[in-house]
């Protein structure tokens, strides 16, 4: 790997990843599809064309271009799917907004945990076409046992026993 | 103009791919000691750290992966990392995924379950209020919040900062719903 092969193709990664930041971030505020679709989808695309950029440029080398954009593009996406997705983080945010930044153990349960993240998960479920509701309760659509049936073989290879 | 990619790939960083590939293999084995059994955040972490043990080795006893310059550790690092990164989400999502655990207890009831008997069939029986108690033993932990009787509070300096710019990151991505 020659000096000027690295010169040629770290840039360009780098400058593909500030580019995803500036796409995602105005995509995110359009709001036409789901949040977490867009992070990923947006950098899926992106890295599409920094690598087809780079195919243009003198010589770049394809592993440097792309742990240049990846590796900061996967920093971001932990950020932001910590920040999106993150129940500890938001039930700060809701104790920042009570009196005195404090509320009782019962309320936070009540308001947040019983119900709004817990009716948020199971809109997810719906609007993903995972599970459906209906009049005996909610039932996994194929697509949704075929997730959950992936996921249970993942956690017994990985020995996690209980998720959540 | 044609176009063309170089392919080419040093010895450092084809040894920092390789580790980088190897981490889920070497996690199935660290999650098979007898003494880390349940303890899945411990158990990552041991893998990580194995694998940039085995990492290190490799480029300074390996010939052909040692490194030229400071800049080819750089990017063996950043291979290395970011694949760590990229498991890290897998595992995150597998371990502590809201959602995919209820999706997993529909899966697991075999029948149809209304709102109130997902709650309750949460992690296996626990119900939704071990979510409570899991995430303010870990913010409690960490200094953000403290419990005086059954009141919750947040701490006034760290807690209040962490709110205060998670709030701002929210408002930066124009995120409207989360948690």
């Amino acid at each position: 790997m020659t000096p000027d092969v690295m010169g040629a193709g770290f840039p360009i990664g780098a400058v593909g990843f500030l580019f995803y930041l500036a796409a995602s971030s105005i995509i995110l505020r359009q709001g036409t599809v789901s949040p977490a679709v867009a992070a990923v989808g947006t950098a899926v695309l992106v890295y599409a064309g920094v690598v087809v950029g780079a195919s243009f440029s003198r010589n770049a080398n394809f592993w440097l271009v792309s742990i240049a954009f990846w590796f900061p593009s996967l920093v971001f996406l932990l950020c932001f799917g910590a920040v999106y997705k993150s129940v500890s983080l938001r039930i700060l945010l809701d104790l920042r907004a009570r009196p005195g930044e404090m509320d009782l153990y019962s309320a936070v349960l009540a308001r947040y945990v019983l119900a709004e993240s817990f009716e948020c998960r199971l809109r997810v479920m719906e609007e993903n076409g995972l599970a459906v509701h209906t009049s005996s309760g909610y039932v996994l659509t194929d697509k949704g046992r075929r997730l959950a049936k992936l996921a249970s073989a993942l956690q017994r290879l990985f020995a996690i026993e209980r998720s959540g | 103009m044609v176009p063309h990619l170089n392919f080419t790939m040093s010895g450092t960083v084809a040894a920092s791919f390789l580790v980088a590939l190897s981490l889920p293999l070497l996690h199935l084995l660290v999650v098979r000691i007898g003494c880390l059994r349940g303890r899945n955040a411990v158990q990552f972490l041991v893998s990580v750290m194995v694998g940039i043990a085995v990492w290190t080795s490799i480029l300074l006893f390996v010939a052909p992966a040692r490194p030229n310059s400071g800049t080819e550790i750089a990017i063996g690092a950043m291979i290395l990392g970011a694949w760590i990164l990229f498991f890290l989400e897998i595992w995150a999502l597998l371990s502590r995924g809201y959602t995919l655990s209820l999706l997993i207890a529909v899966y697991q009831a075999g029948r149809p379950l209304s709102a109130k008997e997902l709650a309750h069939a949460y992690r296996r029986g626990e119900g939704l209020e071990w979510i409570l108690r899991h995430r303010l033993a870990g913010l409690q932990s960490a200094g953000l919040v403290r419990q005086v009787g059954d009141h919750i509070i947040l701490t006034p300096q760290f807690g209040r900062a962490v709110a205060l710019t998670y709030r701002a990151t929210v408002a930066l991505l124009g995120l409207k719903a989360t948690g």
